[in-house]
């Protein structure tokens, strides 16, 4: 215990690494009699506990001056007001189906849960078996079947190519929807506008979040806020503050807005849509603030290698472009019907975010696809964090002239 | 308390910081002087742990200083600004509390301090809405929020109109006076000269000379004069007068003798010639400005502009200046 406090006490040969390293209390804390055993690790632990700390209070106020901030609150609104009139829109265009009498329906009427009342709104046909009431479906007979699940009170409609919807409202419980000959070629419209639906809101919440990163650090850098910063915190830890805050606003702003979509929908009763469209949605959330997180990065590396607010959009260029470019491209591609290049997309990073979701609503993507385009973006957000944050702190301190990229990449003085 | 030692900073090609060692007043106001270029922002980024020293180290209180020593120090960085349209309420605590502040601490110390500098009422204001005297007052506060042990301002003066200058200065003084030592840079010797206690002069990276402002100034007095009088054309040939130096409407010698008594003696003997000559309008003991002495120390090579040999001969007392060859 003894020998172990002369040797902290030491005087360190190199004075810079030795203030990485040791917190002066916890040494002086050591010496004999203390108990200090575990000094050097509770300083290393002390140390981590600090960052985390500092990480939420960088990530606090950007949070609290984004929500503060005019600009935002009245995007958001307006992203809100979309989303509503979107899904009335929706609502209003498929109502007419509900109820309509021209929906032949065939079923095994003693199986079915009494009270289904499916005679009432449309024309019933009496099958002998749930085979024969398929074989209808297949024949064009009727436009879907009704059969009850072997075990439990649940529904499966079988149609040709789509569920009819009037159909799948009128049911009190929500049932498995099978189709004989799923469409997915047929209607490139619909994902092609999904995608364009999804884009938007990558973009906007790019646009709002993401930029109001770049905005900042420039703001830092001109101000020289930056060396009171990085007198109390290391770089990496205001760094991944920044993004946190960012990333904590477009997640809020992000499910909010999924919020009232899918809350929307439910109230207008598009339980058949709601169904469909939960798991993309969801799916929608988690690769968006992942790609969301790569894009904020850069957007932060690109805007410290500036000095003046007025560089922030010529510097930032880049990501601007490249955030475009995911917008329209996953539209042209499924509107063009490019199957091939579709998938690419659907796997490529910051891309996939728009492209996933679209391929889950249509039924093209499993939620394991999902799944596997969404470790391919974590990679790249972990490696985009590593190459800003490095890019970061070589630029921040150097006021004047532009900092070249890959000279801050390259660390080289 | 806080201790240079041997710091060295290279970047690329230029050699921003070369051996510098210094000390900081443990009481006080220190002054950091400097001209563009000379050193004096990397010294501050270095200790505040900003950049990394290439060799040599900073010492706090004997020991090598640490990060959480780092922030008991109030920074001020040069060209300085705020986050434009966050209330300085809020801004105050936040810089207190990545200072290592608890939330109660960081409130009620940025609510003393906004007191202090009657600025309590403007809390929820932006910093763009406050008057320029004002805005100056909170970038100062920035660094004074959470009761600093030491204060470091890089060019707290810069830009600043006469009033403003003044009212940094005196805000300074009062906690310099309150026993927070401060070192701040200028290259406006006429302020650094009326708040500095201590000086420490930098050029091209190099520590030319520390000390006391009266030491420094008293030693650059060396035995010169000012006499102001009608005919002065006989002084050049006078024995044991050297470097007559015509100085507005008076004239400026000095005295080549080895130390004060003797040197007075001349002095006096000039006079009595000058009186012989007609009448005298002033006759007293020069003391420079320390912009007279910023000029003198920094030239050290013999043959340029400015140099004088009668800092070369100061330079080799012990104990007055450390010469850097
Ligand atoms: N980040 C940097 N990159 C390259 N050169 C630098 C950097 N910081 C300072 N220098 C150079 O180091 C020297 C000292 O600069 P500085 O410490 O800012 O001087 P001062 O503050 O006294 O004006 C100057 O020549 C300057 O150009
Ligand atoms: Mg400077």
């Amino acid at each position: 215990m003894t020998s172990r406090g002369r040797t902290e006490a030491a005087p360190e040969k190199d004075a810079a690494s030795d203030r990485a390293e040791t917190s002066r209390p916890a040494r002086l804390r050591t010496g004999p009699g203390d108990d200090n055993a575990t000094g050097a690790a509770s300083g290393g632990r002390k140390r981590w506990k600090d960052g985390i700390v500092q990480t939420w209070l960088v990530a606090g106020r950007d949070i609290d001056q984004q929500l503060h901030s005019r600009s935002f609150l009245i995007t958001t609104l307006l992203l809100l007001l979309a989303t509503v009139a979107g899904v009335v829109i929706a609502a209003v265009l498929t109502r007419p189906a509900t109820g309509s009498d021209t929906t032949t329906v065939v079923a095994v009427a003693a199986e079915l849960p009494s009270g289904t009342g499916l005679a009432d709104d449309f024309t019933l046909i009496e099958a002998a078996s749930a085979n024969e009431a398929v074989a209808d479906v297949r024949d064009g007979e009727a436009d879907a079947a009704v059969i009850p699940d072997a075990a439990g009170g649940g529904l499966t409609i079988v149609a040709r190519t789509t569920a009819p919807s009037g159909l799948v409202n009128a049911l009190t419980t929500t049932p498995t929807v099978e189709l004989l000959e799923p469409d997915t070629t047929g209607t490139p419209m619909t994902a092609a506008f999904t995608a364009l639906g999804f884009g938007a809101v990558f973009m906007i919440v790019i646009q709002v979040c993401g930029a109001g990163v770049a905005q900042n650090t420039v703001i830092e850098k001109q101000t020289r806020i930056v060396e009171i910063l990085l007198a109390a915190m290391p770089a990496r830890v205001l760094i991944a503050g920044k993004i946190l805050g960012s990333a904590v606003v477009a997640l809020l702003q992000a499910l909010l807005l999924a919020l009232v979509l899918l809350g929307g929908m439910a109230i207008a009763g598009m339980t058949a849509s709601l169904a469909a469209w939960a798991p993309a949605i969801l799916w929608f959330v988690v690769l968006l603030i992942t790609g969301f997180v790569l894009i904020t990065s850069l957007y932060a590396a690109l805007a410290a290698l500036v000095s003046r607010v007025e560089e922030v959009s010529s510097a930032t260029t880049p990501v601007t472009m490249l955030v475009m470019v995911a917008y329209l491209a996953p539209y042209i591609v499924i509107l063009l019907g490019d199957e091939g290049a579709t998938t690419l997309l659907g796997y490529l990073p910051v891309f996939s975010t728009i492209v996933m979701p679209t391929l889950i609503s249509s039924g093209t993507a499993t939620s394991g696809e999902a799944a596997l385009a969404w470790l391919i973006c974590l990679v790249a957000t972990v490696g985009g964090i590593l190459v800003a944050a490095r890019v970061y702190r070589y630029s921040l301190l150097r006021t004047g002239k532009k900092v070249s990229f890959f000279r801050a990449l390259s660390g080289s003085e | 308390m806080l201790n240079i030692d041997h710091v060295s900073r290279r970047f690329g090609a230029v050699q921003a910081l070369d051996d510098v060692t210094f000390s900081m007043a443990d009481h006080g106001m220190t002054g950091f002087i400097g001209g563009n270029g000379a050193g004096k922002t990397t010294t501050m980024r270095i200790i505040m742990g900003i950049i990394t020293a290439d060799s040599g180290g900073v010492r706090w209180r004997h020991a090598p200083i640490t990060p959480a020593d780092v922030r008991r120090i109030g920074y001020m960085p040069a060209e300085r600004g705020l986050y434009p349209t966050m209330p300085i309420g809020k801004q105050l605590a936040y810089f207190a509390r990545i200072r290592g502040l608890s939330r109660q601490d960081a409130a009620t110390s940025t609510e003393r301090l906004l007191t202090e500098l009657s600025l309590e009422h403007r809390s929820k204001d932006p910093v763009q809405n406050l008057s320029l005297g004002n805005q100056q007052r909170i970038q100062i506060a920035a660094a004074l929020i959470g009761d600093p042990a030491c204060l470091i301002l890089d060019e707290p003066f810069s830009g600043l109109d006469p009033i403003a200058a003044e009212t940094v200065g005196e805000i300074l003084r009062s906690h310099s006076e309150r026993g927070v030592p401060v070192l701040f840079s200028s290259h406006q010797l006429d302020l650094v000269e009326r708040y500095c206690d201590h000086l420490v002069i930098i050029a091209d990276g190099k520590i030319k000379a520390t000390g006391s402002r009266e030491g420094l100034l008293a030693t650059h007095a060396g035995f010169s004069y000012e006499i102001g009088a009608d005919d002065l054309t006989w002084l050049r040939a006078e024995r044991g007068v050297i470097d007559v130096v015509p100085h507005g409407r008076k004239v400026r010698f000095t005295i080549d003798a080895l130390n004060q008594d003797t040197a007075e003696v001349i002095a006096q003997e000039v006079l009595q010639r000058a009186l012989g000559h007609g009448p005298v309008n002033s006759f007293q003991r020069w003391t420079p400005s320390l912009a007279e002495v910023f000029r003198d120390t920094i030239v050290d090579r013999p043959g340029e502009p400015g140099f004088d040999r009668r800092i070369r001969r100061l330079w080799r007392r012990p104990g007055l200046f450390q010469d850097k060859p």
